[in-house]
């Protein structure tokens, strides 16, 4: 014999009664379910980063570092009119936002000094006909601050003319490869305060677009131009954060006219 | 405090304890009801998909339900791979049971599906057809678990007895 569902139903009413109430602190849960949060946050930021430091790795083999000669440095032909020419981004097609020879450098937003660290390109130095000018960059800072950036040799360097990018690095792409950049991050730090400057040497900085040369350059050095970029400035209560530059971000940007 | 923050002390506020009621038919002890109603309760807001708050409270009943049911698995799983690990029978938390306590024990001695169709079916008043899609089954089988839990209540019941008088 069944019991009769109606009895069943007042019973089961009455043990679930015996339960009582729940001796639950929602603050407890809500710490719980925030760490779960991070922790899963984490672990999708882990494998983003995995396969970003991918990208990134083949991306630099791929283009070159800066601290690398480009094959294209020495003794190259002339230049070619369409990298010295108008820039590709007149056109109505969509472009990449990406350092490309040939492309106009149009910065909106930047500024050498953001959140009171300060950058100044130095004067540049010749250095040999065939190979490109020994380049310096200064930090002041208008408060003690750890600075927190890429090695000096992976800062975005650019060479232009009439504001067209002709060569630089690390991330530069031949013109029309759109292919995403970036820079391996290494965590460097250096301290800068009010009276004492941190000053660097970039490295050799020789890379140039297709069909153009350092003698070429070198023939007509007040034509270009030099511009150190780094990516957006987050100041911290104990650092300073270099962000990687982007073209469509906001920079912290220097120029120096190219000299001997 | 955010959205779900906010609605994660609402839920245990106002409907904290009919959370931890559905838990206890579900499984039987107090302590481990409440460690239900909690635990689902991180795991639903836990994800960031469950942004409905509106049918949150269905969220955290049907993990509660699948907590139980994969923990009562993994209970039956250990006994059969340690049979000398298993204790000599449990002090009878309902020895001075009156008609209530003899149903938490009766329920006690059902299959977990058994219990949670009993549950979901006659306590949260679900049709057959939602029990169904709660537990992955076919209407049948629930109809089925649903009949051989009636009987073996039945059994352990007896038929209706009046209400004892305590002294």
């Amino acid at each position: 014999m069944e019991p009769d569902d109606t009895s069943l139903r007042d019973d089961l009413d009455a043990v679930a009664a015996q339960a009582g109430p729940l001796r639950l602190d929602p603050t407890q849960v809500i710490g719980r379910v925030r760490r779960r949060r991070r922790r899963r946050t984490l672990l999708g930021a882990t494998a983003g980063t995995a396969l970003t430091l991918l990208t990134v790795t083949a991306v630099t083999a791929v283009v070159g570092g800066g601290g690398r000669p480009g094959p294209t440095t020495a003794g190259g032909p002339q230049v070619e009119p369409s990298i010295l020419g108008p820039s590709p981004t007149g056109s109505a097609a969509p472009t990449p936002s990406v350092f490309e020879c040939g492309r106009r450098l149009t910065l909106t937003d930047a500024p050498s000094s953001r959140s009171g660290l300060t950058m100044t390109v130095g004067p540049t130095r010749f250095r040999a006909a065939g190979l490109g000018p020994a380049l310096t960059v200064t930090f002041t800072a208008s408060a003690a601050t750890q600075v927190v950036s890429s090695p000096p040799t992976l800062f975005q360097v650019l060479y232009l003319r009439d504001g067209t990018i002709v060569g630089g690095g690390p991330m530069l792409n031949v013109p029309g490869d759109p292919t995403p950049q970036g820079i391996d991050a290494v965590g460097y730090g250096f301290p800068v305060a009010p009276d004492r400057p941190a000053r660097f040497d970039l490295g050799p900085r020789d890379r140039l677009c297709p069909s153009l040369s350092w003698q070429q350059v070198w023939s007509a050095p007040s034509a270009y131009e030099v511009v150190v970029l780094q990516g957006p400035v987050e100041r911290g209560p104990e650092q300073t954060t270099l962000g990687i530059p982007a073209l469509d971000g906001p920079l912290l940007a220097s120029r120096v006219g190219l000299s001997r | 405090m955010t959205a779900w923050d906010a609605a994660l002390t609402g839920l245990v506020q106002q409907r904290g304890a009919a959370l931890k009621r559905y838990g206890y038919l579900l499984c039987g002890d107090g302590m481990e009801a409440e460690d239900l109603v909690q635990e689902a309760l991180v795991r639903t807001f836990g994800s960031r998909r469950r942004a409905d708050i509106a049918h949150v409270e269905g969220y955290v009943r049907t993990v509660m339900l699948r907590l139980y049911l994969d923990r009562a698995r993994r209970r039956t799983l250990r006994r059969r791979l340690q049979p000398l690990a298993v204790a000599a029978p449990q002090p009878d938390r309902h020895a001075e049971a009156d008609l209530r306590g003899d149903l938490g024990r009766a329920l006690g001695e059902l299959s977990p599906r058994q219990r949670a169709c009993v549950v979901l079916h006659y306590y949260v008043d679900l049709p057959i057809r939602e029990c169904a899609e709660l537990l992955d089954l076919n209407p049948g089988a629930v109809k089925r678990y649903l009949h051989e839990a009636r009987l073996r209540l039945a059994e352990r019941l007896g038929p209706p007895q009046p209400a004892r008088e305590d002294h």
